[in-house]
């Protein structure tokens, strides 16, 4: 009998056995751990909203997540998320951009400052780097410039002091200060501030600029820390609210998330850094989108479970059952409420 | 002449004792009466049935109160109606620095303002540290409508405890700007009947941050019964505060605003 290549593969090569006929909810060899992440293993998690779910999960199961700007006692559990609180290792809110991943370590490093970011709406004044960390707005805006030097000094701390940085990609597409380049998570006018064109302009991130934009956060981080430190890279299934290519939504969705995978591929050929297939997961053919609310844009909490069952299977839970029930149980309350500043685009659609 | 019931836990042993050695309530023309039940097993045990406190046989001891008060049916059922005023004394007070920093923190963070007003305007809290500190009575008794109900909550510690004794300068301005921010939000908090719902110590009580009681207000602590250091089996009491801080306090802050 003639030899082929495939003659001898894993059933997880086909997309027969691999797919078609596999349970999407244990996928058999669709993530295998790089590294392990220890009880000890210091854990700092950002990205785009999806990453939220990620954070929560991990902190859940007993996974030593950082956060550097806990929540004040006091302050009921249910208004963490509307202050920022206990979304992710600091309250940077979402991150949904390499560059602004980067703008971030780089005014952490103090090798750059941010320009045009106090965005006011009613007398009421916004950090544009994180407008919904505070969604009534501060005073003033001298106590912006108070609250954001308190954030970056707090992750100032993070950065040097994490053994694993979790991020999970978001989108390409951007809106930038012409004058100085700063980039928003959200577009100027969406949550606070007046969007100028002569101000801003739009940029739709190219895998080569993504890809420089990922090597000099990668250089960054270096001249910030003396230890090395591991990456475990993932990509938002959620889809793009809007787009302001041009093009049709959906195909620039597509676009961006090809591109961000890719980045994720590329990057994931080093040892310390992992790439967990979060996106796969959830977009898998087999599921029929059922991953997806009515909106087809919002993932199911079921469907969090599914990947954090994926992700749990290569590196297990570490809490007590105590712990674990109690965790279950805020979780459950918050899981399928996280908090996306891109949303708030829809409403200026037609 | 305005009623006042004053409704908490041991803390009101230094108020009571204060007004009793000043006359302080007839020089205010007020009528004051006190319950001071001690502990997390008394005083949060407290419940209501109506417009009524219900209490315990056993706390006949820790209650000094107007007989007008009680009810007809029920010697155990004290009518919330017969005052005017509930100044509540159990609970932390909303300066308490539990309730804005984590402990472990080295850090002391800058909270805005909506922050603040969350924190000093919550009627529960999940924080399991503070569960016991926060009393869901008052807001029980806010919701009958009347009497008008104001919290007050127990001293802040003796400067002696040392909280935050190594803080960095940024975090001391953070301290002083919340302070602020705190005094703000509770002067512009009211109740029903336009008087501020939470009332705080005046700064001269306080250190120099406004995060402890000066240490000299603990020097012949009182709780209800007398000397605080014995009945708690401390050699230095840090929360319970003597006559001359009660003094300051009605003087300064709880009768001015209630008068």
């Amino acid at each position: 009998m003639a030899c082929n290549p495939y003659q001898n593969l894993p059933s997880s090569s086909f997309w027969k056995t691999g797919v078609t006929q596999e349970s999407p909810y244990a996928i058999d060899g669709i993530y295998a751990k790089k590294f392990d992440i220890l009880p000890s293993t210091k854990i700092a998690a950002a990205g785009s909203c999806f990453a939220q779910h990620i954070s929560r999960h991990l902190k859940a199961n007993g996974y030593n997540v950082l956060d550097v700007e806990p929540p004040p006692p006091g302050l009921p559990a249910s208004k963490h998320q509307r202050f920022g609180y206990s979304m992710y290792s600091g309250r940077y809110g979402n991150i949904y951009t390499v560059r602004q991943l980067l703008q971030l370590a780089q005014e952490v490093a103090g090798e750059w400052s941010p320009q045009d970011y106090i965005w006011e709406k009613g007398g009421r004044f916004f950090d544009g780097l994180r407008p919904a960390v505070e969604p009534d707005g501060l005073e003033s805006k001298q106590e912006v410039v108070e609250h954001r030097a308190y954030h970056v000094a707090r992750l100032r701390e993070l950065f040097q002091s994490f053994d694993l940085f979790i991020f999970t990609l978001g989108l390409t597409e951007m809106w930038v200060h012409k004058e100085s380049g700063t980039v928003y998570p959200t577009a100027p006018g969406a949550i606070a501030g007046d969007f100028k064109p002569e101000s801003y302009y739009f940029e739709n991130a190219s895998f080569g600029s993504i890809n420089s934009d990922f090597r000099q956060f990668l250089k960054t981080m270096r001249k910030l820390r003396s230890k090395p430190f591991n990456l475990l890279l993932t990509v938002s299934p959620v889809p793009l609210t809007a787009t302001a290519s041009g093009k049709h939504v959906l195909v620039s969705t597509v676009h961006s998330k090809s591109v961000l995978r890719t980045i994720a591929s590329v990057w994931s050929e080093r040892d310390f850094i992992d790439y967990f297939p979060s996106y796969e997961i959830v977009t898998n053919p087999r599921l029929h989108s059922t991953s997806y609310q009515d909106n087809l844009r919002s993932i199911r909490p079921e469907a969090v479970d599914n990947v954090m069952s994926h992700f749990f299977r290569q590196h297990p839970k570490l809490n007590t059952a105590k712990q674990a029930h109690k965790d279950d149980r805020d979780e459950a309350a918050s899981l399928s409420d996280v908090q996306c500043e891109e949303a708030l685009i829809q409403a200026f659609g037609k | 002449m305005k009623k006042i019931l004053f409704l908490g836990n041991s803390h009101i042993g230094a108020l009571r004792k204060a007004d009793q050695l000043h006359s302080l309530s007839s020089r205010f023309s007020c009528s004051s009466s006190f319950i001071g039940i001690p502990g997390r097993g008394g005083f949060y045990r407290l419940s209501l049935d109506g417009e009524y406190l219900v209490t315990l046989k056993a706390y006949k001891r820790f209650m000094d109160i107007d007989e007008h008060a009680y009810s007809d049916q029920s010697p155990n059922l004290i009518r919330l109606s017969y005052f005017d005023r509930i100044v509540f004394v159990a609970g932390l007070c909303r300066l308490d620095s539990r309730l804005y920093y984590p402990p472990s923190s080295s850090h002391v963070p800058l909270l805005s303002k909506s922050v603040i007003e969350s924190i000093v305007l919550q009627d529960s809290v999940e924080d399991s540290r503070l569960q016991h500190e926060l009393p869901p009575l008052f807001w029980r008794i806010m919701a009958l409508g009347r009497p008008d109900v104001v919290f007050l909550g127990a001293p802040l510690v003796s400067a002696d405890a040392r909280i935050f004794m190594d803080l960095a300068c940024d975090s001391r301005d953070n301290v002083r700007k919340n302070s602020e921010c705190i005094r703000t939000v509770c002067s512009q908090t009211l109740n029903d009947n336009g008087r501020p719902l939470m009332l705080l110590p005046s700064p001269e009580l306080l250190d120099d941050l406004g995060l402890c009681t000066k240490a000299s207000y603990f020097v012949d602590s009182l709780n209800w019964a007398g000397d605080a250091k014995k009945a708690f089996k401390q050699e230095r009491d840090m929360s319970h505060a003597n006559a001359t801080y009660g003094k300051m306090i009605l003087e300064q802050t709880v009768y001015p605003s209630l008068i």
